[in-house]
């Protein structure tokens, strides 16, 4: 038991290690990763339970890490970018201030930009709050504050009851069928018999998309959404989370904005 | 449209271009550039990753950022008049020469450790900060200082540490 736990301990620290150096920007070179495996090779045939055996390839991910970043400082290496940093050290340090500065201002061509209104945003804002709908405060001025309970709310259409995982597990079994395994208009398949039908669908599409059933592809220039289905929810960690607005229109007319 | 800054990042995308001016859009942005350069300015064409991209390449075009950037280098007297003082702009190079000899990536704490030796606490700290504000610098999960946006854009960043190595020499003082 107790050896477990040293064993443990040393692929902790390898861990550690790994981390320390890929974080630390210290150089990859100064760790000895033949060791490391050798080491790691050693301690495999300990392991008996999941979790030691998830933490021996959690430190082998971890040095495939390490290997990928001596990949990357050899590029550098080559690269006309590098100089070695100990003698850009010496160099900052023992230069006058301003040197410095020339040497910046030598590499250095700012941008120019505008950072005031000119008449098109002028115009844009007046027309925006032109358009504004004036707030009614006339009859709220007799009445003094109070709250309201959910069913108010639910009744005034402001909160609605949870969606029904049936109706998305419908909802995701026609997309995959309409779509034949590969992508479909948003348009196309949210369009129903009836204005209602067609929000129903549209906020049903939105659940899918938010829970990773299904996801969007935007093409902006051709102003066309696309829709393709999962087999099954899932949300890339490395996903760009965004909001997308969609606006619909009753008599079919529609725009997203 | 070159000019014009949405939120932190100024210029424009090349598909905003396309959408505004048509196709041919590359053709104006050129007149444009043979035109800003008679006052000393020019356009310039950065892509996703901070590299540079072929007029030819339309399909990298397309997602390219357009901004408009001085022409030539700035004098020490033409920096400071704009509101940079030389402690500013030694804060600036030693961070980012720090940065970039490291592979683009720094220790925060490494970055202000080199700036302690030259300027005081406060000011080294303060050096970083603004470096972040202004766009030049990003910080990661990890407290590493990294090149951002505004460096790819601005600065060419191996003729930068090639004049930060022969800083004070005599090729250095008789710039133009």
């Amino acid at each position: 038991m107790e050896d477990d736990q040293a064993s443990l301990e040393a692929v902790d620290r390898i861990i550690g290690l790994c981390r320390q150096v890929e974080s630390g920007g210290s150089d990859p070179f100064s760790v000895d990763v033949v060791a490391l495996l050798e080491k790691l090779k050693l301690l495999l045939g300990e392991w008996k339970t999941v979790p030691q055996l998830a933490r021996d390839a959690e430190a082998v991910y971890r040095i495939a890490m390490l290997i990928k970043l001596q990949e990357e400082v050899v590029k550098h290496r080559s690269s006309l970018l590098y100089t070695d940093p100990l003698l850009v050290e010496l160099k900052v340090l023992a230069s006058d201030p301003g040197d410095l500065a020339r040497a910046f201002l030598r590499a250095w061509r700012p941008i120019a930009s505008l950072q005031q209104l000119n008449l098109e945003q002028l115009r844009l804002a007046y027309d925006y709050w032109s358009n504004l709908r004036r707030l009614q405060l006339d009859e709220y001025e007799s009445r003094m504050p109070s709250s309201l309970d959910l069913e108010q709310l639910k009744s005034m259409g402001v909160l609605v009851d949870e969606v029904q995982s049936k109706l998305l597990e419908e909802m995701h079994g026609e997309l995959i069928r309409r779509s034949s395994g590969g992508r479909m208009n948003y348009w196309e398949f949210v369009a129903d018999r009836d204005f209602a039908n067609t929000v129903k669908k549209a906020v049903l599409v939105s659940f899918l998309v938010t829970l990773g059933y299904a996801e969007l592809e935007i093409e902006p220039l051709e102003n066309r959404i696309w829709l393709k289905p999962k087999e099954a929810a899932e949300i890339p960690r490395a996903a760009e989370k965004k909001s997308l607005v969609v606006s619909l229109r009753p008599q079919g007319e529609r725009t997203n904005v | 449209m070159l000019l014009y800054q949405r939120h932190r990042v100024p210029g424009v995308k090349g598909y905003e271009l396309r959408r505004s001016l048509g196709r041919g859009y590359m053709r104006v942005v050129k007149i444009v550039r043979t035109e800003l350069e008679n006052i000393g300015m020019t356009v310039k064409i950065m892509s996703e990753d901070g590299s540079e991209v072929d007029e030819g390449d339309e399909e990298r075009l397309s997602t390219s950022r357009f901004f408009v950037v001085l022409k030539d280098s700035l004098s020490l007297y033409d920096a400071s008049t704009a509101g940079w003082s030389i402690d500013d702009l030694a804060g600036m190079a030693v961070t980012l020469a720090t940065i970039v000899s490291r592979r683009g990536k720094a220790p925060r704490r490494e970055v202000e450790r080199i700036l302690r030796e030259k300027f005081p606490n406060w000011k080294a700290e303060l050096f970083v900060e603004r470096c972040v504000r202004r766009g030049y610098v990003a910080v990661d999960e990890d407290n590493n200082l990294v090149l951002d946006w505004r460096s790819r854009g601005e600065l060419d960043l191996r003729k930068f540490l090639q004049y930060v190595l022969g800083a004070g020499g005599p090729e250095a003082v008789a710039q133009p």
